[in-house]
């Protein structure tokens, strides 16, 4: 029987195997991104140590110690002081705390989000497709930062209006990825296929797109933390974001900007490598999802 | 082509193309995988020698190897000689000298065969200028001239075109006329005609003749399909798993073939010429073709041999090519058995094991007008689509794809409709069922009026006709196991229950998948397998009526047996009745009771299989069958061909009256005024014309 | 029959004409979202003169439905009338004028830069993928994506300027950091160039990274397309084929992506002019923010909606004169 006769999973896995499970497959690949895992590490424990900041950190941040004034890093500081005698670590930590905090709240919002209204635009098609389209296309004209910037002046400065006014303009890009996916998707004929045994517009959308959309969505969730970390940091560098005495690692460089070229030089190098970090660590881990959901790879 | 050519491998003059021993070698993902080995090819100045394969075959990569255009990380070893000049120790200068020059080659057609931001007339100029022809104005002429000569008509229009305005039958002219530039003593065409529409393909192979017989070209033709093959060359080798296991004349070969899997390839086809007892059993070969890498030891064909014998020495030791009488070459250990006649090496004595090995059921008339109603009767349909064009996609107009059609369709019946592309008949099975909304026109199904059913009421219609899709790969959802696709129609109309698992498992064991399957995800079974589980997905709910949209066009021919196979049975067994679309006369001529011929969203002719298409009597209907390769060479060879001139006219406007009168020869006055009805006219079927009557092949 | 050159101004022109209904709405609804957002009387409420903000509030006819403030904003505009700015009392013409030309010259010179880097790395890296050079450069690309902007230009400053010139025993920095000129200069000079490195360095630093990867990624598409081997088969040298057949289907989708990426050009001189205390539209509109100086806000979203859009839409013709496919309509 022609059927009968199943054969060794086709080129890419060694042998035939329990349950190749696409999902199962994709973990697989993940973990043999080497950048990506050890990426995530690095990411877990930052994350780690930001939370456990109130605890671990050597001393309280807001601590002003005149008369120590402001000192390179030494053994008691391991990233100096400030002219306020402020321990950096201590600080980078409390400030690592809230700008992460925001980037993830912002992340996982605006991906639920978008990816939901993308969805429902993308396959309903036609009038909400275009009434989606239109009103992105209006706020992707004006630079993001403006427009966060002037809102964030209106609304005030709490950590959760942060949040909120970041993730209501960030759910936009996240929206018209999620869209243009589905509708390559909505051609496909197993989306066809369903129709024609029947199945209702919900539970196409439910059980046929979003499991295929993951990828892309798991993708754009990683771009969109990395770029709500940049941009709060960046907001409040120019001084229209996290307000003192909350501390964020933007703040810090604000704090640090008037140094430059001065013997407090050291002060610019703590945050901005914390930023650095953070971000690096997001974007491979995004790579690694790539690599791990890719289409390419065989499994569409 | 013009007479039976050298025969024999080694006969005749000196070849103009040597291939010796020839292997390559492709990094793999667990090692290096040797996608050609030991292959060795001769072609003689103004032969053709057929290269026939199915997917994984090594045919494409032997091509490669040829022009010097594998991939960076391909390894090669053998000897390459064209005329006297080796081609395998040459550098990538030399060869770039040669290339275009002395040896040429057509790829397969495709949108991105043709630099899509470049004038095809520039395209053809720089072929031209690689031959050192350095003034512009004798370039523009040469374009001019290679235009026309490979059938493209109003050259110095057409070169000035973009390779998107072009369709593509004339974007494969334009890709032979550079090849064919400089006279080339070699042109591989590799695959050039199988993405064109028959007729299309008829005039391709055409030109190539003509070519052939004016300069005496050497063709290397690579093909999976061998009714082409047939007719086109003068000696065929067989590729399997990279290496020749049969290399011989093609008369000889194809009347008698010595290698199990030549004899199979040949059984498993379907026959447009009747030669085949209506719905015998094709001769499927069971499994899938060995993909380079993955052959097994010994013989690498011995796991899917009709006549293996084993452990030995079949899956032990490998055959080395051997002479076996009348110029032919044969890689088999049974080869001496074969060729004296005392073993058949065909897969129809062997028997699939497992499975029913008696032929098909006979099957009873089908239900004929004084029977019962139809079960499905479609009249008047019409379905447009709006053109897009342009990038802001402003509809600009509306394609009529479907122009009028009226069929019917009773109980246990099997209506085949087939046309080329573009004709409407996949849209036709979609409007049928509601995929795509009908503009205008009457939808019965079981007596029930499809257009109008309402949502609850659609729904429940849906369980009475399903449909079976032409890709297996997109037709499944790529996250979902094969029991829960097979299980999702029984669900989404509450008839999922206790028995619900038992009946998922019955259901793949009747389209001959093994209940292990059950857990399996698309991307690890084959494309055989794939369209079974959709064909068991249809088959869950129980439908009256099964829609197959080119069921086995992406399929190997090997397979294609298989799945046609099932279907008959599946028919036989369960009394479903087949809306069958396909581009394939044979597939249908095999598998169906009735025909219905569409030719841009009209049909033309309709009646049973047998009548029309032994006695087609639209004009047509006559080319669309004169054009279809049959794999019996010297049938192909003295058959009269219908060519039809020009292009296929664009669906955006169509012809007045008539559709066909532009590329018909009886066509006259009244075929451009009044549109023909579809009305039997004294052939003894219905047919759609003015002049029907018997064509030149009777 | 076909006069390429008709087919080609009717795009444009069709192009051109669809675009100035999108800059009214566009213009609209930023003019909408600040007056929402900032408050024009918020520095005359201080005064706690009710009969001032009164009179602000009928001068300014903030009770007037929002269509009509706009139109008369419009019809002032028209005139060359964009109000007075709060903080100078300069009119906010003159100040928009002087920032938009700074800017506009920060923003040249970096697309220009950009591209160039671009499409540099981004073909080596295709040409050459998988090599020790392709990956150096992949590694770079993902940790210049990774670094926030404002960071790289303070670290700019403080090595390339301050550190290297005391390193190299410099009596002036090679690279300056304010400004766009020293003193009273002017011109295209040596100077001129000196104070452009950096900042230019800075704003530019995000998008040469995702336009060379995507660089690199098209121009391995293009190179694995059928046309290349049919372009090889035809016996073409390499050079050939990689110029006239590869890169000219390679360079098209980049100018999509670079038109969408002038919004985040106009973004980034915020940040940037900032810290080079450049004196163009960023500046403008931080030294606004910070005080709530609403007609200059008014009058900076909308120049900078029109701009944007207006840039979209010389994309868009590019790419129409580029590639034939999009031309048929």
């Amino acid at each position: 029987m022609t059927g009968a006769v199943l054969p060794a999973s086709p080129a890419g896995a060694p042998g035939p195997e329990a349950v190749a499970s696409p999902w199962r497959l994709a973990a697989r690949r993940f973990a043999r991104h080497r950048p990506a895992v050890v990426a995530a590490v690095v990411l877990v424990l930052l994350a780690l140590a930001c939370v456990a900041a109130p605890w671990i950190a050597p001393h309280p941040p807001n601590r002003q110690d005149l008369l120590l004034g402001p000192v390179p890093p030494n053994r008691q500081h391991w990233l100096g002081t400030d002219e306020l005698g402020r321990d950096q670590l201590s600080r980078l930590l409390h400030a690592g705390r809230i700008s992460l905090q925001i980037g993830l709240a912002v992340g996982v919002l605006s991906t639920a989000f978008g990816t939901a209204v993308g969805a429902v635009a993308g396959y309903a098609g036609r009038v909400a497709d275009q009434v989606l389209m239109r009103i992105t296309d209006l706020f992707l004209v004006l630079p993001a930062i403006a427009v966060l910037a002037i809102a964030l002046k209106r609304f005030g400065r709490s950590q959760l209006v942060i949040v909120v006014v970041l993730a209501a303009l960030f759910w936009m890009y996240v929206a018209r990825v999620v869209r243009a996916e589905v509708l390559a998707l909505r051609e496909k004929e197993f989306v066809e296929a369903a129709r024609a045994a029947g199945a209702s517009g919900v539970r196409i959308v439910v059980r046929h797109l979003l499991p295929n959309v993951v990828g892309v969505v798991a993708v754009n969730a990683t771009l969109a933390v990395a770029l709500a970390i940049i941009t709060e940091s960046t907001l409040s560098f120019l001084g229209f974001g996290v307000q003192p005495p909350a501390t964020s690692w933007g703040v810090m460089l604000a704090d640090a900007e008037g140094y430059v070229g001065t013997g407090q030089a050291y002060l610019l190098y703590g945050p901005g490598a914390a930023i650095l970090l953070t971000v690096l660590c997001v974007n491979f881990i995004g790579d690694g999802l790539r690599a791990a959901l890719d289409p390419r790879a065989g499994l569409r | 082509m013009s007479g039976p050519g050298p025969v024999g491998p080694g006969a005749g003059g000196a070849p103009a193309l040597r291939i010796e021993s020839l292997g390559v070698t492709v990094p793999g993902p667990v090692g290096p995988v040797r996608v050609v080995e030991d292959v060795s090819l001769r072609v003689a100045p103004g032969e053709t020698l057929g290269l026939v394969g199915e997917s994984g075959s090594g045919k494409t990569m032997t091509a490669l190897a040829v022009m010097g255009l594998l991939p960076r990380e391909a390894r090669r070893v053998g000897t390459i000689e064209l005329g006297g000049t080796r081609l395998d120790t040459a550098t990538e200068r030399d060869l770039e000298r040669i290339r275009g020059r002395r040896l040429a080659i057509v790829f397969q057609g495709s949108l991105g065969v043709l630099n899509p931001v470049m004038r095809v007339g520039d395209q053809v100029a720089e072929a031209i200028r690689v031959g050192g022809v350095t003034s512009a104005a004798a370039r523009a002429a040469r374009v001019r001239d290679l235009l026309d000569l490979v059938g493209i008509p109003d050259p110095a229009r057409w070169a000035h075109r973009y390779p998107h305005e072009l369709s593509g039958g004339m974007r494969q002219r334009v890709a032979i006329a550079m090849a064919i530039a400089n006279e080339p003593d070699v042109l591989i065409a590799d695959e050039a005609t199988t993405a064109l529409d028959v007729t299309v393909q008829a005039q391709v192979l055409d030109v190539l003749r003509r070519i052939q017989a004016r300069t005496a070209t050497a063709i290397l033709f690579i093909s999976h399909d061998l009714g082409v093959v047939a007719g086109a060359a003068q000696r065929v080798a067989v590729m399997y798993a990279g290496r020749i296991v049969e290399d011989g004349p093609v008369d000889e070969l194809f009347a008698a073939p010595h290698h199990p899997y030549t004899a199979g390839l040949l059984a498993a086809l379907p026959r447009l010429d009747g030669q085949r007892p209506v719905r015998a059993r094709l001769g499927a070969i069971p499994g899938q073709p060995a993909r380079a890498g993955q052959a097994p030891a010994g013989c690498p064909f011995h796991p899917r041999c009709a006549v293996a014998k084993i452990p030995d020495p079949c899956a032990t030791r490998r055959p080395e090519p051997a002479m076996a009488g009348d110029g032919r070459l044969v890689a088999c250990h049974r080869a001496v058995e074969i060729a004296a006649g005392t073993l058949d090496p065909g897969p129809e004595t062997g028997g699939e094991p497992g499975s029913m090995a008696a032929p098909l059921p006979a099957r009873s008339a089908p239900r004929g007008p004084d029977g019962e109603a139809p079960l499905l009767t479609v009249e008047g349909l019409v379905t447009t689509f709006p053109v897009r064009t342009g990038r802001r996609r402003r509809p600009a107009g509306r394609i009529e794809a479907v122009a009028g059609v009226d069929l019917h369709l009773h109980r246990g019946e099997a209506l085949g409709v087939v046309g080329e592309s573009g004709c409407g008949k996949s849209t036709l099975a979609r409007s049928v069922l509601r995929l795509v909304e009908p503009d205008r026109g009457r939808v019965l199904l079981g007596g029930r009026d499809v257009r109008a059913a309402g949502r609850v009421e659609l729904r429940r219609l849906r369980q009475r006709a399903q449909i079976v899709f032409q890709d297996p790969d997109a037709s499944l959802n790529p996250r979902m196991s094969v029991g829960t696709i097979v299980a999702e129609p029984l669900r989404i109309h509450g008839r999922w229950d206790r028995d619900g698992p038992a009946r998922v498992r019955d259901l793949l064991q009747r389209v001959g998948l093994d209940a292990s399957a059950l857990h399996r995800y698309p991307h690890e079974l084959s494309g055989g397998q794939r369209q079974r589980v959709a064909i068991a997905r249809a088959l869950a709910v129980g439908p009256d009526l099964l829609v197959l949209d080119e069921p086995v066009t992406a399929l190997d021919t090997s397979v294609q047996a298989g799945v046609l196979n099932l279907l008959a049975d599946l028919q036989a067994t369960l009394g479903l009745a087949y809306l069958l679309i396909a581009h394939d006369l044979a597939v249908v001529r095999h598998t169906c009771d009735r025909v219905a011929v569409m030719f841009l969203g009209r049909i033309v002719e309709t009646g049973p299989v047998g009548e029309v298409f032994d006695r087609p009597a639209h004009p047509y209907t006559q080319a669309l069958r004169s054009a279809v390769p049959i794999p019996d060479p010297p049938v192909e060879r003295a058959r009269r061909r219908i060519i039809l001139h020009g292009d296929p006219p664009s669906p955006l406007d169509p012809p007045s009256g008539c559709r066909f009168r532009t590329r018909c020869w009886r066509a006259d006055d009244r075929c451009a005024t009044e549109v023909p009805a579809l009305a039997d006219r004294g052939g003894g079927h219905p047919v759609a014309c003015h002049h029907p009557g018997p064509g030149p092949e009777g | 029959m076909e006069v390429p050159g008709r087919t080609v101004l009717t795009f444009a022109a069709r192009r051109a004409l669809v675009a100035v209904p999108v800059v009214l709405v566009a213009s609209f609804l930023s003019f909408w979202f600040v007056r929402l957002t900032v408050d024009p009387t918020a520095k005359v409420r201080q005064s706690r003169d009710p009969e001032a903000v009164a009179r602000l509030r009928t001068q300014l006819r903030l009770d007037d439905p929002i269509v009509v403030q706009y139109g008369a904003w419009v019809a002032r505009a028209l005139r060359g009338d964009l109000g007075t700015s709060e903080r100078t009392g300069e009119p906010v013409a003159t100040m928009i004028r002087r920032a938009l030309w700074t800017t506009t010259q920060l923003v040249a010179w970096g697309l220009a830069a950009a591209g160039v880097v671009a499409v540099a790395v981004g073909v080596y890296s295709a040409l050459r993928a998988g090599s020790v050079g392709d990956h150096l450069l992949t590694t770079l690309a993902f940790v210049a994506l990774a670094m926030p902007p404002f960071w790289l230009g303070l670290l700019a400053i403080q090595v390339l300027a301050i550190d290297l010139t005391r390193w190299l025993g410099l009596s002036e920095p090679l690279f300056f950091f304010v400004g766009l000129h020293s003193g009273d200069g002017s011109g295209f000079t040596l100077d001129y160039l000196r104070h452009l490195v950096l900042p230019v360095m800075t704003l530019t630093v995000g998008i040469v990274a995702e336009w060379s990867r995507f660089q690199r990624a098209a121009m391995l598409e293009v190179l694995s397309a059928d046309y290349i081997r049919t372009a090889r088969a035809k016996g073409l040298p390499r050079r050939r084929v990689i110029v006239r057949h590869a890169l000219r289907n390679a360079l098209l989708p980049l100018v999509t992506v670079a038109a969408l990426d002038v919004g985040l050009l106009f973004g980034g001189v915020i940040v940037t002019e900032e810290i080079f205390a450049i004196p163009g539209m960023g500046r403008l509109f931080v030294d606004s923010l910070r005080v709530g100086d609403a007609p200059v806000l008014v009058a900076w979203t909308v120049v900078t909606a029109a701009f944007v859009i207006a840039a979209n839409v010389v994309a868009d013709l590019a790419y129409g004169m580029l590639d034939p496919r999009v031309r048929v309509s």
